[in-house]
Order: structure tokens, then sequence, then C-alpha cells
């Protein structure tokens, strides 16, 4: 048998082969490039420069611009796809409300999240168009001096993206939180139940703390692909120029315009991609703290 | 036993009625919102511009025909040649991101496999370090490794071609995760082990036992990766340049550009067909899809 053992160096070959060249050689060559002045319109040798392009960026306005455009549209996001995941999650798995067509709610609820990204800025594009779009043809009628210029203000573009994400992501997780809440053993809500807990007090002191490590996978998968938020507002306004105030520019349109579109400048593209990654292990890291440090101080009091 | 807990508070049940009401008054809106933007979108498809500006309707027009044309052939006039150009191939982009994406799913669905049960089967000394890897690519952000990316593909000379958007699915670290999980429920080691006694040899009985084991966690992954490339944007726009191997995302991110800008009937139109594949999909894959989420994500 210890000779066969060696084969599993064989089967997983083909993997690591290819993680190697795609993922592993790329990630460490931005690392490369980030520490280099490499251009793509410069026929030059690119040139070492030390962390240069990190300290340029990080005293860029722009790049600050886009790490809070980056957090606006996350943050609320988040909080309101949370809430209404947990109130969905919460309903659903009621033992007395007993909803019926959960099954249709749910598939309803996860549809826009397999659609194509692209079809969906678009979608957002036409419907909230100042003067031809639906949204202000439903709430201003006929009128079209009385209509909202939606995409005319910076922080009302982020809070369509916010929302865009919001309506993209709560029914997948509402059937993440659901299915979490659904291992939990049964014995635990009928205990409660039989001492006569209230509803609300079984949510807060059963469920969301045994739901914990789902809603961190949640929150930190939330997080890393909101710090990457890249398709739509590149789409929506074509060219990384992020529309009025410059509010739909997030840090993964900056990086990308900065490496091909702007001044094609590979180094601080590169060295974006490596302040972006950083953070987000950086925040993952103290959401994991926050969230796991407060149940051992329970634990400890109790 | 709930019905104990009934008995204690007589008015509960009316304060229920109530709430069920409500409830499902929210749950209805929620799903009013999810799905409205679409069937707005497929009735504009039908409409002219000009009633598309004037006002909403839920009534289908009758220039379906119309915005088909203005997508398909341009909406912009060849003066000398008298007919429009610039447009959209959508049969064109439909194809390309079909080759992408089968493709892709078909070397994710077999390479995770073998990876899968190459850790599932097997003991080796670097098992730990290796599985501890690709539970941290799981988690690594796609931008980090863009740039790096694209100078690797442009130094293969792979620039404007479909090999880097295919190749990189030989490594796909979520489908290995899901399916060595699948495989330590599904896979007879005894199986495995009768084989062995017969003579089969390791990569045999892979084929001839492991790999037909792992066909329906394969299945589950590949409707997940099918959707994941079929959706996929960054990608194919860092790597193609030529129009003709455009895949449907790409073509839609041009509806927001001079070519089509205003035109909101063919836009409409471009988006409504970009859909219609993935509807076939979720109708097809929808209970299967949301089942799978739930149980992948619990077992994380």
């Amino acid at each position: 048998m210890k000779k066969l053992n060696a084969y599993g160096y064989i089967f997983i070959l083909p993997f690591f082969l290819a993680f190697v060249v795609f993922t592993a050689y790329p990630v460490l060559n931005t690392l490369l490039v980030s520490f280099s002045d490499e251009s793509l319109t410069s026929f030059d040798a690119p040139i070492f420069v030390g962390v240069d392009n990190y300290i340029a960026e990080l005293s860029s306005a722009l790049f600050w611009r886009s790490f809070v455009n980056t957090w606006i549209i996350w943050a609320p996001n988040i909080v309101a796809q949370l809430a209404l995941a947990l109130l969905l999650a919460a309903i659903f798995t009621n033992y007395e409300l007993k909803i019926r067509g959960k099954a249709v709610f749910r598939a309803i609820y996860f549809f826009p999240n397999i659609i194509t990204i692209t079809t969906i800025a678009i979608l957002v594009y036409v419907l909230f168009d100042w003067q031809n779009g639906v949204v202000n043809q439903v709430f201003h009628g006929p009128d079209k001096s009385t209509y909202t210029n939606f995409f005319g203000k910076g922080w009302i573009i982020q809070m369509i993206i916010a929302g865009v994400q919001t309506w993209i992501w709560f029914g997948y997780t509402a059937i993440v939180l659901m299915a979490g809440i659904q291992a939990m053993p049964k014995e635990t809500f009928e205990a409660a139940l039989i001492d006569g807990a209230s509803a609300g007090r079984i949510f807060f002191r059963i469920i969301l703390p045994f739901i914990r490590p789902i809603m961190a996978f949640v929150v930190i998968t939330s997080l890393i692909g909101g710090m990457n938020m890249f398709d739509l507002p590149w789409v929506m306004f074509p060219g990384g120029q992020g529309g009025a105030d410059q509010g739909g520019i997030t840090m993964a349109v900056y990086m990308y315009a900065r490496a091909f579109a702007w001044d094609q400048n590979l180094g601080s593209g590169s060295a974006v991609a490596w302040i972006v990654f950083l953070l987000i292990a950086f925040f993952s890291f103290l959401y994991i703290k926050l969230s796991y440090g407060k149940d051992n101080a329970q634990e400890g009091v109790n | 036993m709930s019905n104990a807990v009934l008995l204690k508070k007589p008015t509960y049940r009316t304060s229920l009625t109530f709430t069920r009401i409500g409830i499902y008054a929210l749950l209805f809106v929620l799903a009013v919102i999810c799905i409205i933007p679409f069937y707005i979108m497929i009735v504009n498809a039908t409409r002219t511009n000009n009633e598309i500006f004037s006002g909403i309707s839920l009534i289908p027009g009758g220039a379906l025909v119309e915005n088909f044309t203005t997508l398909i052939y341009g909406k912009i006039m060849d003066v000398a040649a008298g007919t429009r150009k610039e447009g959209l191939n959508i049969p064109q982009g439909f194809l390309n991101s079909a080759i992408i994406a089968a493709s892709s799913t078909f070397l994710a669905g077999y390479f995770s496999a073998l990876t899968a049960y190459g850790f599932a089967l097997y003991t080796f000394k670097l098992k730990k370090a290796l599985w501890a890897i690709i539970m941290t690519v799981i988690m690594l952000p796609p931008t980090v490794g863009l740039i790096g990316y694209y100078k690797l593909v442009s130094a293969l000379s792979m620039l404007d071609t479909y090999w880097p958007l295919i190749l990189p699915a030989i490594a796909s670290p979520f489908a290995v995760f899901f399916l060595r999980q699948y495989l330590a429920s599904a896979l007879p080691i005894s199986l495995v082990e009768a084989a062995r006694m017969d003579g089969a040899k390791e990569m045999t009985t892979f084929h001839r036992i492991g790999l037909p084991m792992s066909m329906p966690g394969i299945a589950t992954v590949s409707i997940l990766g099918f959707l994941g490339n079929w959706n996929n944007y960054l990608g194919p726009l860092i790597v193609l340049s030529s129009k003709d191997l455009f895949t449907m995302p790409l073509l839609i991110q041009q509806l927001n550009t001079s070519l089509y800008n205003r035109d909101f009937g063919a836009m409409y139109m471009g988006i409504t067909l970009s859909v219609i594949p993935i509807l076939i999909m979720f109708a097809v894959f929808s209970r299967y899809l949301i089942d799978e989420i739930g149980a992948g994500s619990v077992k994380e």
C-alpha cells in the first residue's frame, strides 16, 4: 500500500501545475511588478523602484476616494443584505408560521443572483435613466421636469449600486443562513419553547450564536467580492470614469484603469491590487477576531 | 408539543394570523421586486423608443422585430453601402460563451475529481500542506493576480485566444473541496481494494470507480461552474480583443457605448436575449442549485 500512496502526487499533479502557472505565478509576479515602474506603453526594461508605488498610491487622493467609495457601497449593502436574509431565514425556518410556497419564494429571491452582472449593469443604467428611465416614470408620472437625475450625484450612484448588490445577494444569503439554522439540533428549539421563550429571544439567544460561523462565511466572502467590485460600475460608467463625483470608482475599477486604461501603469496597478488584497486579509482577520473574541469573553462570564 | 405552548397563550392564534398576513405581504413585495425589473425589461424589448420614452407599460408592444434588427445589424447606417453596420453578433456571442463555459466546465469536472480522489484515497507526506493551500486559494480575491495573469498570457502569446480562459479551470479549488467532501461519504474503499486485487492499475481504478462515483458531485459543481464561466466578464475583458471572439458579457457591455447609446429598444432587447439561456438553466436546475448552495455552505 505504501508504494501506492505515491500515486497521490500523480493524481493531484495536474491541479498544482495549472495552479502554479495560472494562479500562484501571476499573483507573485504582480507583487514583483508592484515594486517596478513597468508600463504597457514603455519599451524600456522596467526599473526596480522599491516601495515607491505603494507610497505614491497611499498618498494619492484618488486612491483614497476609491477606498471610501468601495466602503460606502459595500457597508450599507452587507448590513441590508444580512438583515433581510436573517429575517427571511427566521421566517422560513419558524415552526409555527408554516409559510406556504417556501420553495417558490426562495427560487424567486435567488434568481437575480445568477444573472450576468454586465446584463444587470445595462438594466440598471436604462431603468434609472434620467429622462427616459422606468423608475422616474413610475414615481413621477409623465412630467419629465420633475424627474430625478439619479446619476447626477455620486452618493446616489453609490446607493443605487449598494441597493443592486443587496438585491442580487439577499436571496443567496437567506438560503445559506436557512441551511445553517436547519442544521441546528431540534432539541435545542424544543427545550427553549417549553421554557416559554419568545420567538425573538430564541432568535437572538439561540439561533444567532449557533450560525455565527456561517455568518462569518457570508460576511467574509461578501467582503472579498465587495472590495473587488468591478463589473457593475465599470459597465455602467465605461472607461472607469465612475460617473458624477467619481462615485463609481471602486478600488478594483481604479486598479484596472491605472493598469490598462488611463496611464497603462502596471507598477501602480499592481501596488493597488496588493494593497486591496492586504486590506481584505486585515478586515477578514478583524471580523473573525471581533466576532469570536466576544464569544470567548461571554463564555468566560458564564 | 407546540400545541402546549399555544394553550398557554389564548390570544396567540389571532396575533399569529395577523403576523402571517404581514409576513406574506412582505414576501410578496420582495418577490415582485425580484421579478418586475426583468418583466419590464422583456416588455420594453418589444416597444419602440418613443413608447419607452413616453411611459411605462406592462403590455408588450409591436417593435420586437425592429429592436432585434437594430441590435443585430447595428444602429449606424453605412451611407455608401446603404446598409447598417456595427451590429452585435449575438448568436456568435452565445456560441463563444458556450464554447468557453463548456470546455472549462469539462476540464474542471474531470481534473477536480482526479485531485479530490488523490486526496481522498492516498496518504502522502505533503497532503496536509497542499490541502491547506487549496483551502486558502478558495478565498483568494480575483484581482490580486490580474496584472501578472495578463503578463503571463501575453508572454505565452495567448492573448486573443480562448486557451487562457479555459486552461485555468484545471485548478478549480472550490470544485476540489466540494468533491473531496462528496467522495468522503460516497467512495467505497473496499471496492477500490477489490479492483486492486484484480490487478487494476490505479488510474484505471479512478476511471472505473472514482469518476463514476463522483458523478453526482461533478454535476453540482458543473452547474455552478458553468454559470460562473458564462457570467465571467473580467477574464475575457483582459484577454480578448477581436470582436468575433467576444463572449456575451463583452457584447452586452457594448450596449452602453456610442454604438447603441440612447437606443433603449435595442438595449432592452440585447439584455433580454442575454438572460434567456440563464432563464432556461434556472428553470431546469433552480431547485437543485438552491439545495446545494445550502448544503455546501453548512459543510464549510
